[in-house]
């Protein structure tokens, strides 16, 4: 093949990638932002603490319902988790799920409080400080490569 | 050597739209607007020191471009820094201010005993046009070689 065949082919490779970047670049902005505006607008979201357990165990449920406002597929990833003042994990609860465009579904979390953590954090006492609820919140679309993660670490007394 | 006045001219613009005024516009922002930009992770004084550097580098090519013969290979060396200072800083604005992340832009901070931090990933964005700049510099040595190989006077094409 001639330099110049080399140097055309390479022209089109070029303009077909960036038009393929742009196209891309727009479907996954818009399928995150419809995604998060779905899965967290009106009454998606809803996250419980029962405390009052006869076990003496904590169960944080949360609820969800969200839809797919976008126009590719998407993966919502959501994990609750108690983590102590150095960082460890004292119990974790994860789960994700796959929607299409257009698609909803709805999926529960629960996260259950060993009654020994709940008894060595004094979790049940006003100011438990030294504990944090993180909550994990993903969205992702076109096989995992483009998406947004949020973390959200919050002490005792706060609200999500 | 001739110099290059339409050169000179839009690295002048260049420096003062992109180095000038942001350096000299910073004492003018508002307090609260560094307040809460700064409890979002968001160094603003870093973001305008880089912009103006990004000026000043662009500046600084644009002017040598314009001095360089479209045929040598002082002008390939440029067009090639050219394309990755683009490069550069495309990565620099999916990063928000940090190209050091390539695509992974990092947002949040903390108040108090809360914490948010919200991360971005744009790696496809960044991996496909590091592949469309690298095609782009192999077409311009592949361009340069053609040139080179034409006997004089004929027209060159370039990117």
């Amino acid at each position: 093949m001639n330099k110049k065949k080399i140097i055309r082919i390479l022209k089109f490779t070029i303009i077909g990638l960036i038009i393929l970047t742009v196209i891309l670049f727009a479907l996954s902005m818009q399928t995150v932002i419809a995604g998060l505006t779905g899965a967290v607008g009106g009454d998606s979201f809803k996250v419980e603490l029962d405390n009052d357990n006869p076990s003496g165990e904590w169960v944080i449920k949360f609820r969800a319902n969200p839809v797919n406002n976008g126009l590719l597929g998407e993966k919502l990833s959501l994990s609750l988790s108690v983590v102590d003042p150095n960082g460890e994990y004292l119990a974790v609860n994860a789960t994700s799920i796959g929607l299409a465009p257009g698609e909803r579904k709805s999926f529960d979390l629960t996260l259950t409080i060993p009654l020994e953590t709940v008894q060595k954090y004094n979790l049940n006492a006003t100011e438990t400080q030294d504990v944090k609820l993180e909550l994990l919140f993903g969205i992702h679309t076109l096989g995992d490569t483009v998406g947004l993660q949020q973390t959200m670490r919050v002490g005792g007394g706060q609200e999500i | 050597m001739k110099v290059n006045f339409k050169a000179v001219a839009k690295a002048i613009v260049i420096l003062v739209v992109l180095s000038m005024l942001p350096l000299v516009g910073r004492q003018y922002l508002p307090e609260q607007l560094m307040k809460v930009t700064a409890q979002s992770g968001f160094d603003i004084n870093y973001l305008i020191i880089s912009i103006a550097v990004i000026g000043a580098v662009i500046a600084t090519f644009v002017l040598l471009r314009g001095h360089a013969e479209k045929t040598s290979s002082t002008y390939l060396a440029l067009s090639t820094g050219w394309k990755i200072l683009w490069l550069l800083i495309l990565f620099y604005i999916l990063g928000a201010g940090h190209p050091e992340t390539f695509g992974f832009l990092v947002l949040g901070g903390q108040s108090g005993p809360a914490e948010n931090t919200v991360v971005f990933n744009f790696r496809l964005f960044a991996f496909l046009s590091t592949i469309i700049v690298a095609l782009m510099i192999a077409r311009s040595i592949l361009q340069f070689r053609e040139a080179k190989t034409k006997p004089a006077g004929q027209e060159v094409q370039t990117v």
